[in-house]
């Protein structure tokens, strides 16, 4: 279903020119070595910063850059798109993972990602909170845009339940109770590379919740992050056997439900794929079936199987543009849908070039899933 | 009909207890929010760590936290008599059982009374 041009333009028009893009309330600064995964007992090709960062040089000047992840996966997509049906077969080269220093790697990202899947819940509440509602119907748009953050909110709690729970399916142990877990806000956010501040509900900081939530820039998204996550995860239960890697406790697992909806147990790989995966979809979106090559200039907008209607991204998008019904289009069919929404995000600490890094494997296994699909047009970013 | 992005409780960005050493009563209530949010993340911390099922429990605290911050937010700031007090989402050492643990994660150590 495409959504309604004539009911959104005038909104998407106005969200156009409105928004600063900024997240306003300070200077974002890195804090301490929140994020800051060392990358040192493996070889270079696996460490995350590559993947993020390797955008710059494709030309063959960098010998390493084969190295990178994503690297045939972006020649590959490329070559589709130039018409080249059959794309590129080369498989990735160079070294294997190391089992130990490769699952304490792992282990770390994993507890990176907890962090922060955590760091956006003060961020969401505390918006939320500041929010004056003249009435507590749904009818009355300060009510319904903190109910839309609260259930976000609750979703985060189940998204970092989640993130705990592969971590210990792994055998490491999530560390919540420390001195450095709660960021110094203002803060920008590792893997995601947005800025966010605890301030009250204004424009500019649901914007910046769009950011966070974005997979426009895949290089720079939680779920680029846990898709990473998920290749060394294959790459080391390939070599080494996954019950040589999913070695934790299982009495440590927890199903969590809330809001009906679940974060289940992770018992093994395939739990660990389909859980981060649904994760990801639900933040930001996931590719549309049969226009993967699209991605992300072209999203899904919908929540994913975890539920919940619309996926982050698109609620916060929702807000910003005044109600524009996008949930109401989604779900009623005798709307007229026929044009298309853009999101004008704000993506000031973005990078520059969309690239993708998804391996062909995980990039179908997004999206496996039946229900309503509506697709939005994302600008692509200059 | 569009958001009403200013009717809000408008609260000075980022706020943090030392801002307001020199103001006792308002550094009385931020430093009990930060405090009971750094003791619930001990529980949430030994949900993760051992405890699954103490989740739901841990979960109910963080309606506790709604409610102080209801109180933060009926308080004017003393630095600025427009707006009132907000968050504080910080790490308060006393609250937390990371020096009981000796810095491990495990075995966990049940959180206390928060300040």
């Amino acid at each position: 279903m495409r959504v309604s041009a004539a009911v959104c333009a005038a909104s998407v028009a106005l969200f156009g020119a409105a928004v600063p893009c900024t997240a306003g309330g300070g200077v974002a600064v890195n804090v301490g070595n929140f994020g800051e995964v060392p990358c040192t007992d493996i070889p270079e090709r696996f460490c995350i910063a590559n993947r993020f960062g390797g955008e710059s040089d494709e030309s063959g000047d960098d010998p390493h850059w084969k190295y990178h992840p994503g690297y045939y996966q972006r020649q590959h997509r490329r070559r589709k798109r130039e018409g080249d049906a059959e794309g590129s077969d080369e498989e990735v080269v160079g070294d294997t993972m190391p089992m130990d220093s490769g699952v304490e790697y792992v282990r770390q990202l994993l507890q990176t990602a907890i962090e922060v899947e955590h760091s956006t819940i003060p961020l969401y509440m505390s918006a939320y909170w500041s929010i004056i509602s003249n009435s507590t119907s749904p009818d009355d748009p300060n009510f319904w845009a903190g109910n839309t953050i609260h259930g976000v909110v609750i979703e985060e709690m189940l998204h970092m339940t989640t993130a705990c729970n592969v971590l210990n399916a792994i055998g490491g142990a999530p560390a919540i109770d420390t001195p450095d877990f709660i960021p110094d806000y203002p803060m920008v956010l590792p893997f995601v590379n947005v800025s966010g501040s605890i301030q009250p509900f204004n424009k500019a900081t649901t914007a910046s919740f769009q950011a966070i939530e974005s997979e426009t820039k895949e290089a720079v998204s939680i779920a680029s992050a846990y898709v990473h996550v998920l290749d060394l995860l294959t790459s080391l239960c390939q070599t080494y056997g996954e019950d040589q890697i999913f070695t934790g406790d299982p009495s440590l697992q927890l199903e969590a439900q809330a809001a009906g909806e679940t974060a289940p147990k992770i018992m093994n790989m395939s739990d660990a794929v389909a859980s981060l995966l649904a994760v990801s979809d639900q933040g930001g979106g996931c590719p549309v079936p049969g226009s993967e090559q699209l991605w992300p200039e072209v999203a899904n907008i919908s929540a994913g199987p975890l539920g919940g209607g619309l996926s982050h991204l698109a609620r916060f998008s929702e807000i910003i543009l005044g109600m524009c019904s996008l949930f109401l289009l989604l779900f009623a069919s005798d709307v007229p849908c026929t044009g298309v929404v853009t999101f004008d995000l704000c993506l000031q600490n973005a990078n520059t070039t969309p690239t993708t890094h998804l391996k062909g494997d995980l990039l179908e296994r997004r999206c496996q899933w039946t229900g309503t699909v509506s697709t939005t047009s994302l600008p692509t970013q200059k | 009909m569009p958001v009403d992005w200013n009717s809000v409780y408008d609260f000075a960005p980022n706020p943090k207890i030392e801002d307001f050493a020199n103001y006792s009563d308002a550094s009385e209530l931020l430093t009990e929010f930060a405090s009971n949010y750094t003791s619930l993340l001990v529980q949430l911390h030994n949900v993760f760590n051992g405890h699954p099922e103490t989740y739901y429990d841990t979960l109910a605290g963080m309606h506790q936290l709604s409610s102080m911050v209801a109180q933060l937010f009926q308080t004017q700031d003393p630095r600025n008599a427009s707006r009132v007090l907000g968050p504080t989402w910080e790490y308060v050492a006393q609250a937390s059982q990371y020096a009981a643990r000796e810095g491990q994660a495990r075995p966990t150590v049940e959180a206390g009374e928060p300040i």
